[in-house]
């Protein structure tokens, strides 16, 4: 059902913690599944250093999370507003149709977290 | 890597070495159609005459009311259309409980919803056990036909069934009972039960998957569904699974021979799972009566974690089990049950199911408690502080 790199994304999750000192927050959560996510980001000079995440959640949702903490540590803000949920599936070597919803959660989180970050 | 422990039996059972050697010669040197002239053929068919009068005894049955079917969907499909059909000129009025297998719900839902009848679902208390006044302050003068089941498959509790049967054919229905999860656990005797229907399933009793049972009291206002050939006495045509018939029938005769001591020896490995989940896993809420439950059944939910993530988990550490969450079902809602039970949907999200069955021991289950204590805490270190 899942890949096996979703699987190691799951049983391993990447960049997992808090930040006290984040420059960049955010919560979001998937009411349907109950599927809950939040992101804290370091940025310097607009661009992201560090991404530190904790999820409840169905296992892609996980996943999805851990893969797309590595996929914008480095990137600009402006990028990482333009990360695309098909970006993440391929980190984690795809995800069921019906799971889009994680992808969406991770997508959301990036977002929410940037534009709502504080002015520097 | 260890040996896989399997703890699903109520989704299925491996097929007994004894099942499949009573099986085998119908399915290579006596393959004939049982219905042909020629002495291999009779074999065949004497062979399913055997196997009728085998379930027949273990049942407290006659065996001209014994109808092998498909498994345990056809049979509820065909004990209720074939009760409803039969019984409209009477009424149109059908009852069962929000805590059936879809098997039944959804075929009383479609009787309702394209053949002109009327639905009655009996709420169910959180015990998830049915009391028999909702299922009698259900029950209207046009009532003909109501289905509750002898055991849930997700909870396992276990219905009364005598006292609902009483009131339910009090008022002249007919009674339907989904035994599908009770054989092999509990006793069946239907010569000192009030119910006119019963359905089972043989992989659930380490038989063969497509075969089962439908039992109908003589004298049952009954129209079989599937008509062609006259097979099974003209009430379900089709060219009978002989292998799978065998197979039941042994299975059957296994399990009831052995029930009493299986059940016993599971009731105590199933307290013990159940008593060590609870203290070891802070927070965890038992789903289902403690007592009135399957002696293989244990079901509970454990707050502030995902039963998809759980089951993952467990299947990577080389354990199956299953859950009520929607994610591992593929549907949007969590498990009816849980929910008709007042479950919150968080929790019926975080529910667990571990069945119990032949193979497993205390060291088994040993090993299963340690896996899940350590994918909950795994599961749980990940999670966000609740705001």
């Amino acid at each position: 059902m899942y890949a096996d790199l979703l699987l190691d994304h799951f049983e391993h999750p990447r960049n997992v913690g808090e930040m006290v000192d984040a420059d960049a927050e955010a919560e979001v959560e998937n009411p349907v599944c109950g599927d809950r996510l939040h992101l804290w980001l370091k940025l310097d000079h607009d661009v992201i250093r560090a991404a530190r995440w904790r999820a409840d959640g169905c296992v892609p949702a996980i996943a999805a999370a851990s893969a797309m903490s590595e996929l914008i540590q480095g990137l600009r803000a402006e990028d990482a507003l333009a990360l695309e949920g098909d970006r993440i599936a391929a980190a984690i070597g795809g995800v069921p149709e019906r799971k889009a919803h994680a992808l969406i959660l991770a997508q959301t989180a990036v977002r929410r977290a940037l534009r709502d970050r504080n002015p520097r | 890597m260890q040996k896989s422990i399997y703890l699903d039996h109520a989704a299925t059972t491996p097929v007994r070495a004894e099942v499949r050697a009573a099986m085998e010669p119908y399915e290579s040197v006596l393959f004939a159609n049982p219905s042909s002239i020629y002495r291999p053929a009779q074999e065949a068919r004497a062979a399913i005459d055997r196997a009728r009068d085998v379930v027949a005894a273990c049942l407290g049955a006659r065996p001209s009311e014994i109808i092998f079917t498909s498994g345990g969907t056809e049979s509820d499909n065909a004990a209720i259309r074939g009760a409803a059909f039969a019984g409209r000129s009477r009424g149109r009025h059908l009852v069962t409980t929000a805590i059936e297998h879809h098997a039944v719900l959804h075929t009383m839902e479609d009787l309702a919803e394209r053949y002109g009848f009327e639905l009655t679902v009996a709420p169910v208390p959180p015990s998830g056990i049915v009391r028999s006044g909702d299922v009698g302050a259900a029950l209207r003068p046009d009532t003909v036909v109501v289905s509750v089941m002898w055991a849930n498959n997700e909870i396992g509790t276990i219905q009364p069934v005598t006292e609902i049967g009483e009131v339910a054919r009090g008022e002249g229905a007919v009674f339907h009972v989904d035994a599908v999860q009770a054989t092999g656990a509990l006793p069946i005797d239907l010569r000192s039960q009030p119910i006119d229907l019963l359905s089972l399933s043989a992989h659930k009793f380490y038989g063969p998957k497509g075969v089962g049972v439908l039992y109908v009291r003589e004298g049952t206002p009954w129209w079989p569904t599937m008509v062609g050939g006259s097979q099974e006495r003209e009430r379900r045509a089709g060219t009978e699974n002989v292998a799978g018939i065998v197979g039941l029938a042994r299975a059957l005769e296994l399990a009831v021979a052995e029930r009493e001591a299986e059940a016993a020896r599971l009731a105590a490995l199933r307290d013990y799972l159940l008593t060590e989940i609870v203290r070891r896993i802070p927070g965890t809420v038992v789903n289902g009566d403690r007592d009135a439950r399957l002696p293989n059944n244990v079901n509970v939910s454990i707050p502030g974690v995902h039963g998809e993530s759980v089951l993952v988990g467990l299947d990577l550490a080389g354990i199956m089990a299953s859950s009520g969450s929607a994610c591992t079902s593929g549907s949007l809602e969590p498990s009816h049950v849980l929910r008709a039970l007042g479950l919150p949907h968080d929790l019926a999200q975080a529910s667990l199911r571990l069945t119990l069955g032949r193979g497993n021991d205390r060291e088994e289950l040993d090993r299963a408690l340690t896996a899940l204590e350590g994918v909950v805490n795994r599961l749980r270190s990940l999670s966000p502080a609740r705001a």
